[in-house]
């Protein structure tokens, strides 16, 4: 099940500065977000928090993390095949 | 562990390089930091963003200073008194060229020390960045660490070839080190 962070409409032109960029937040991957949903959390900045419209949990986020990158792997390990 | 917690230090074998390659000021009043604790390890400044009715129309930014190239520093110093420690953070950079954009840079630094301080970024050769006189983390005001210009010099020189310009010193102490900030010199450079 694919679970993300959502940030409020009226939120997506605010500049946070993270992940290397200053993009506005409307402009920002899915990656991005989720990974801010995590620092908001763990940081429990009221400012971050405040961001959100839908805000899942920790856990849920970094699983997703972890099943995104093994898929990347996976497409790095599989032998490409050779028609 | 019976009597205080520990932990080891090590790194990533592998060469590091000295220097300052980027500073950049801003207001403390202005920013906000985020930082996480997680399983009781604090971890470094991750994000940053603008204090609710901060505006970059209003001048709430980043300011690069452009320095002579390898004429910039940042030392501390760790010092205690019994139990109280402190950390005495310098930042030295060379400003070439006596003039009135000088003149007005150090009148800026002046009045910043005379109410909210210099907040500072920097970013080392290494590419590390680190953070000095910020007030807000998550939200809340920390404890005061204000940086200010102290025991800057400079002069025309004599002939030629000699050094005309400043030789700027900020100082600031505190009860720590400086804190990282993992969120990336594009991160700054978005908020100037």
């Amino acid at each position: 099940m694919v679970v993300n962070a959502k940030i409020k409409d009226a939120n997506k032109k605010t500049v946070v500065g993270f992940a290397n960029s200053g993009l506005p937040l409307g402009e920002r991957s899915q990656e991005d977000i989720n990974k801010l949903a995590i620092m908001a959390q763990e940081s429990k900045s009221s400012s971050l928090l405040e961001l959100f419209e839908e805000l899942p949990s920790i856990e849920d986020l970094k699983a997703q993390k972890t099943d995104a990158d093994l898929k990347e792997i996976k497409k790095l390990v599989e032998p490409k095949s050779t028609k | 562990m019976l009597c205080v917690t520990l932990s080891s230090y090590s790194r990533t074998c592998g060469g590091v390089s000295g220097g300052i390659s980027d500073i950049a000021q801003f207001d403390p009043a202005d920013f906000d930091f985020t930082q996480a604790t997680v399983s009781g390890v604090v971890g470094p400044y991750s994000a940053v963003a603008r204090m609710s009715g901060a505006t970059a129309i209003g001048g709430a930014k980043f300011f690069p200073v452009s320095f002579q190239v390898d004429e910039a520093e940042w030392t501390w110093k760790q010092s205690r008194k019994g139990c109280s420690v402190k950390y005495e953070h310098e930042f030295k950079f060379q400003l070439p060229e006596n003039s009135q954009t000088l003149t007005n840079f150090l009148q800026m630094m002046d009045a910043a020390a005379c109410c909210c301080g210099l907040g500072m970024v920097i970013r080392l050769n290494s590419g590390k960045i680190f953070v000095a006189g910020e007030k807000y983390v998550n939200a809340s005001s920390v404890p005061r660490f204000t940086i200010t210009q102290d025991g800057s010099e400079g002069g025309s020189g004599k002939v030629f070839d000699d050094f005309n310009g400043g030789n700027i010193a900020l100082k600031g102490a505190y009860s720590r080190n400086l804190y990282e900030f993992t969120g990336g010199w594009p991160a700054i450079e978005a908020l100037m």
